[in-house]
């Protein structure tokens, strides 16, 4: 310790129990560094206390004009490397600026930043990724746009926060690891990685400690396999259906009754096939006779009969629903015809509830597996449209996610199929299923925008049929945020006028609108940021 | 005249009027947008009738609109400036309308007023008063510093009295007897006119009763060791030089009239706005603002206060640099200014060279010869490389020595972030143990780290 440390902490003790306390244990004046002491002898002192402040304030002073830095004890950290990625052209910095400072709300627009500077490969500037990397690790859902913009000084930086490992980059947690010590979120996670990676080795994994399993985790590791679901699987699952816990079971049923080539999926279609009956007429429409199941055995309760609750079905009807839930979607074909037909077919029935909802659900099922499947986009095709034409109760028998489909559909197709909605729907009440459609998926779906033709043939149905809807007002408002994002952003350049200012229901629609077109507006704004020309 | 966005920004009073202003930098908002010789004119529809009218004098920049609100400069004001730095193009070089040139004339003439008026205020003290006047009111100003002299030099002897005290009792007997008794002593000082001794004692008491910084007890000890110090000086103040006479005055709590600071002669230089910190304060807020003169190389603080809701009145922001003429205050080593004239604003292209590590210290060394008191003191090095253990953030200068960083600065993730592990010159503030750093100078900008006004 040098004198002058521990002169300092000599009389910080002092000061710790007071003077009166520490009996005869005064202030050295050896204690004092020469020269300071030459100092404090020249100022007339009158009590122990002012000398102990008086040579503190000295100490101080004397510290603070010479101190002299030290020599590190290590090296230095080694910096940031060299960057790839180009800097961002000073406009998209400054929209980047704006959304930092929430001058417009919305996760969704700081995904879109994200999105458009990786397409341009930009990097976040450094003065930013503070509060990028900080926005990202409070909303999980950024973290994908972010990490591919965040550069080398952005990994370099997350090392060093204890939060922000998610974009430290480099060292990957030994998988192996997590998958036999992790909590079960993260076995989750793993699991679906796997599965997207290796859909086989993944299985094996799972396959190899299923038994030993608790059930709440093997209710939780089974949807797992719903990523990169193929036939390779059907074994494991179909022994699955006889486990003990119900949610399991039920994720087997669900999960066998998307792949059409499963046993479950043949024995259902027999159950169902003596069931239905296709009564040709020449002179009017063909009848589909129907007659419900009268029992449900053991083996039918194995591949799923009974399992979901079916509100507003009887229970034969909700077997019904069960059974054509559970039937590949071609055995329609072979027996009526294309999904207009059958959807058709079914609005002439008593059951055409429950046939709806098992149609819905098989589509829900085998859609996902194979989303761009013919059959997949004419059945969906099919069944929103009669959703659109339905009153609210036989809307209420599609099961709740059914559209959420449209996110794994080809992009082009669910534009296609949005755009043939939109096309020549009257824009009044009639038009609030529409609506409610698109609003599910702008929601859902991914960040490509829709089409120009698209995006302005909804902003022009709203802009004519504001006054008509202003009954839905409250419906109308709640799904503008989420086609705000969706919209081509160029339809911003055009849609600033024509609005129905003069009409009695404007006060009512000027500030939802105008949020709405500042919105697209600043997609516009934020769009073209990138494309000024850097030098 | 080319402010950033963010410069702009930090002239918002507050954060809700940096949102808001951003909120109408859009074109649309705007009708009849201008610009011409250095003034921005625009008008933009807000919830009445009539559009506001909204102008900017770039050279200051002093805003001017006819909404009522009682921000300033309100978001009309930030929305305009904004949007001309985005959309310069939308500005037509038109006319400057009647509305904007009765502005720019009042201007004038109040600016021409006042000179006139501190003219005529010259010529009045020196004209008439008789010599017996004169000698009158001397002597009554006399009479009134001396009773305050006595009230004061009596205050001080309390405070060694209860400094001593605690020194004989010790900390642990201090803080069971709690705040109170502290805040107690503070308001003593009140009474006996050291207003100055009296926030000292009130900061301290933060720090004995609040903080739970690293090393609190040792800084609380040389926080009441140098008051302990200021009662000495001011008791032989007659024996101290005269500039630090000023000094020890000051801090004790005597004021130093702007009248009096802006007599003295002014200094004309271009002054670099290095470095800004923001306090909050009972009623509102502080701002320390640190220029360095482009040719003089002379430091100056600048302090402003602004009341709730508020801006500041004098617009400064990091990174930009002004013509402008600074008045400092009588001091031993003059520090704290008054800025009396500004124009030609812009942002900062260059940052000159730094003097040496070890020059800036023994810089500050004189420094504190000349005035012991000086608490605050402006470094600014070049070619240092922030480093962080996980704990604290230090400066690494090229030879490899360290200095530690202040224990109050906040994250030092925006240090580290401009700095990625490679040198970069930091302009801060040395209290002589550490550094607290303010600003960053990377990719050929100065970047402040101080976070107001945007949240």
């Amino acid at each position: 310790m040098t004198s002058t440390a521990n002169l300092a902490s000599q009389i910080q003790q002092l000061l710790q129990i007071g003077t009166s306390r520490a009996g005869g244990t005064a202030l050295q004046d050896s204690a004092i560094p020469a020269p300071l002491r030459a100092c404090l002898q020249s100022m007339p002192v009158q009590s122990q206390e002012e000398r102990l402040w008086l040579t503190l304030g000295a100490l101080d002073l004397w510290q603070r004009a010479g101190n002299a830095p030290v020599q590190a004890a290590g090296a230095a950290e080694a910096p940031c490397g060299a960057e790839t990625l180009r800097p961002c052209p000073p406009a998209a910095v400054r929209v980047l600026e704006q959304l930092l400072r929430d001058v417009q709300p919305g996760v969704a627009l700081r995904a879109e930043w994200l999105q458009l500077a990786a397409r341009h490969g930009c990097r976040v500037p450094a003065a930013h990724l503070p509060a990028v990397l900080a926005l990202a690790t409070r909303h999980r859902e950024l973290r994908d746009a972010a990490l591919p913009v965040l550069g080398e000084r952005g990994s370099w930086l997350a090392r060093r926060h204890p939060d922000w490992g998610w974009a430290a980059g480099g060292e990957v947690s030994d998988s192996l690891a997590v998958w036999q010590t992790g909590d079960a979120a993260r076995r989750v996670a793993l699991l679906k990685a796997w599965r997207r990676n290796d859909p086989a080795a993944a299985l094996v994994a799972l396959q190899a400690d299923w038994a030993a399993e608790p059930p709440e985790l093997r209710a939780a590791l089974l949807p797992c396999l719903a990523v990169k679901l193929g036939v390779d699987d059907m074994p494991f699952l179909e022994a699955a259906l006889d486990d003990k816990r119900k949610e399991v079971r039920a994720q087997a049923q669900a999960l066998l009754a998307a792949l059409p080539a499963a046993p479950l999926a043949q024995r259902v279609q027999a159950r169902l096939t003596p069931l239905l009956r296709l009564e040709p007429h020449v002179a009017k429409a063909d009848r589909l006779r129907i007659t419900l199941p009268d029992s449900c055995d053991k083996a039918m309760q194995r591949d799923g009969a009974g399992m979901l609750a079916h509100p507003g079905l009887g229970e034969k009807a909700g077997w019904l629903a069960d059974l054509v839930a559970a039937t590949p979607l071609a055995y329609w074909q072979t027996l009526a015809g294309d999904p207009h037909t059958c959807v058709k077919l079914a609005a002439a029935t008593e059951f055409e509830a429950a046939l709806l909802r098992g149609w819905a659900l098989a589509v829900r099922r085998q859609g996902a597996v194979n989303p761009e499947a013919h059959s997949t986009l004419a059945w969906f095709a099919a069944l929103a449209q009669r959703w659109i034409q339905g009153d609210y109760a036989l809307r209420q028998h599609y099961p709740r996610d059914f559209f959420q489909l449209f996110s794994l559909l080809p992009a082009q197709h669910a534009h296609g199929l949005l755009a043939s909605m939109v096309d020549g729907v009257r824009w009044d009440a009639a038009a609030m299923p529409v609506l409610e459609l698109l609003d599910t998926a702008a929601t859902g779906m991914a960040p490509d925008h829709w089409p120009h033709a698209l995006s302005h043939a909804v902003v022009a149905g709203l802009r004519q049929g504001l006054p008509a809807l202003a009954r839905h007002a409250w419906a109308v408002k709640g799904a503008l945020p989420s086609l705000a994002m969706v919209l081509d952003p160029r339809v911003a350049d055009s849609c600033a006028h024509g609005w129905p200012e003069q009409d009695a229901t404007w006060p009512d629609w000027a500030d939802p609108i105008g949020r709405w077109l500042d919105t697209l507006r600043f997609r516009r704004q934020m769009t073209l940021s990138f494309e000024e020309q850097t030098l | 005249m080319t402010l950033t966005a963010d410069q702009i920004l930090a002239l918002a009073p507050d954060a809700s009027s940096a949102k808001a202003g951003s909120q109408l930098a859009q074109p649309g908002k705007w009708g009849n947008l201008g610009a011409a010789a250095g003034v921005l004119w625009g008008e933009c529809q807000g919830s009445g009738k009539d559009p506001y009218r909204t102008q900017i004098d770039c050279s200051e920049p002093a805003f001017k609109c006819s909404c009522p609100s009682r921000k300033f400069p309100c978001k009309h004001g930030l929305g305009l400036y904004l949007l001309h730095a985005a959309h310069t193009s939308r500005f037509g070089g038109a006319e400057p309308p009647q509305w904007v040139r009765d502005w720019l004339e009042g201007r004038q003439q109040r600016a021409a007023k006042k000179d006139e008026k501190a003219v005529r205020a010259a010529e009045l003290a020196a004209r008439e008063l008789t010599p017996e006047e004169i000698e009158a009111a001397a002597a009554q100003a006399r009479k009134r510093e001396e009773k305050r002299d006595t009230k004061v030099a009596r205050g001080l002897d309390e405070l060694q009295t209860w400094l001593q005290d605690l020194a004989r009792e010790g900390w642990d007997g201090m803080r069971s007897r709690g705040p109170d008794a502290w805040e107690t002593m503070a308001a003593r000082m009140v009474d006996a006119q050291a207003p100055g001794l009296a926030a000292r004692l009130r900061r301290a008491g933060t720090l004995a009763f609040q903080s739970d910084l690293a090393g609190r007890d040792g800084q609380l000890a040389r926080e009441l060791a140098t008051l302990y110090l200021l009662t000495g000086a001011y008791r032989r103040i007659d024996s101290l030089p005269a500039p630090l006479q000023a000094d020890v005055r000051i801090l004790a709590g005597w004021t130093v009239s702007r009248d009096e600071v802006l007599a003295q002669p002014g200094i004309v230089d271009c002054w670099q706005v290095l470095a800004q910190s923001h306090t909050e304060e009972d009623r509102g807020r502080s701002r320390a603002t640190w220029l360095r003169g482009l040719e003089t190389g002379r430091w100056a603080l600048l302090l402003h206060f602004a009341v709730n809701g508020q801006g500041y009145e004098q617009p400064l922001t990091v990174g930009t640099q002004f013509r402008g003429t600074l008045h400092f205050y009588p001091a031993a080593w003059p520090q704290r200014a008054l800025l009396s004239a500004q124009q030609d604003l812009q942002t900062m292209a260059v940052l000159p060279a730094q003097p040496s590590l070890d020059q800036a210290l023994d810089a500050y060394a004189d420094a504190l010869a000349a005035n012991p008191f000086l608490e605050r003191y402006p470094l600014a090095l070049d070619a240092v490389t922030p480093q962080f253990d996980g704990k604290r953030c230090t400066l690494r200068s090229a030879d490899g020595r360290v200095l530690p960083l202040s224990p109050t600065v906040g994250e030092p993730w925006r240090l580290l972030a401009l700095s990625g592990g490679h040198p970069v010159a930091v302009a801060g503030v040395w209290d002589g143990h550490a550094l607290l750093p303010l600003s960053v100078w990377s990719d050929g900008r100065l970047f402040t780290l101080d976070s107001e006004p945007t949240p």
